[in-house]
């Protein structure tokens, strides 16, 4: 419970740092500090994903309450689709991206689902408007998720060591001379 | 729905327009209100019902968007430590300033 509150803490502090690192010419010390406060608070990012799994369990309980076969299929093909994105060599903040990512795509499922249902019993202009709508805000977030998860390992990717090239130009000059 | 002077009425809208439709009078009028009483009951359930699905739905939804929000507060927060700004909604090494004011290397 004290790990929560921490971890609640440390994202509206975390927010308030963001809010005055933000800016054209930051100041360098508010950088530090927010670097400080990431390395402070490691139990953050677990958190997060953590938190993205137990909204994703509670989603497919009310989703499926009455359909434990589909609940059960749809949590197996999440812990797949987890794996297919390297969740199990990722760092934490790529974890809780795609734990956030699997989320998205379970509620867009639901979603389409539903519209699906609603829109083959003939609804009125209202239900169908709402899920219209419902059902594009949700392929905007599952967008939006997967972008966020494609663009920190585009940024934070390591570069790749260049090759030593040392030994083969020696060769390679050895070889000139000796013409 | 109305009754006056032992008459039953229904009233509708039409294009804005509130219609009254005379209906009858006797026991027949009044099994008739019954119905239209039944069939009031019957939607007013269904708009609720609705709205309770309604309700549940956005409720799944902001639990969602407040993962989500905390999570890119996270991204913003660890793209930021790492030298990186965003301008125009695009995120962006940023250059390092050297001493005399000129643009070091870094940007992208």
């Amino acid at each position: 419970m004290s790990k929560q509150k921490t971890a609640e803490e440390a994202r509206v502090e975390i927010r308030e740092m963001l809010a005055r690192v933000d800016k054209e010419r930051p100041d360098p010390a508010a950088v530090a500090k927010l670097k400080q406060m990431l390395d402070a608070a490691p139990s953050l990012l677990d958190t997060l994903g953590n938190l993205a799994l137990v909204t994703e369990s509670n989603l497919l309980s009310r989703s499926f309450a009455n359909a434990n076969s589909t609940r059960i299929a749809v949590t197996k093909y999440l812990e797949t689709m987890r794996d297919d994105l390297g969740y199990g060599d990722a760092d934490p903040l790529q974890r809780s991206l795609i734990a956030h990512v699997c989320m998205c795509w379970a509620r867009l499922y639901d979603c389409e689902l539903r519209y699906h249902m609603v829109m083959g019993e003939s609804p009125s202009t209202t239900l169908a408007l709402y899920w219209e709508r419902k059902l594009s805000m949700n392929q905007r977030r599952y967008l939006r998720a997967c972008e966020s998860l494609a663009r920190v390992r585009r940024l934070l990717a390591k570069p790749e060591p260049k090759p030593d090239r040392t030994a083969f130009n020696l060769l390679l000059a050895q070889q000139i001379g000796k013409r | 729905m109305a009754w006056k002077n032992g008459y039953y009425y229904r009233q509708h809208w039409d294009n804005d327009t509130c219609t009254t439709e005379y209906i009858g009078a006797g026991p027949i009028a009044e099994q008739i209100a019954q119905l239209d009483a039944i069939e009031r009951q019957r939607r007013r359930e269904e708009r609720e019902a609705l709205k309770r699905m309604m309700a549940e739905q956005d409720a799944i939804d902001a639990e969602i968007d407040a993962v989500g929000a905390e999570l890119g507060a996270v991204v913003d927060a660890v793209l930021l430590v790492n030298g990186y700004r965003q301008h125009k909604r695009q995120w962006r090494k940023q250059r390092e300033q050297t001493e005399d004011g000129r643009r070091g290397e870094g940007g992208n």
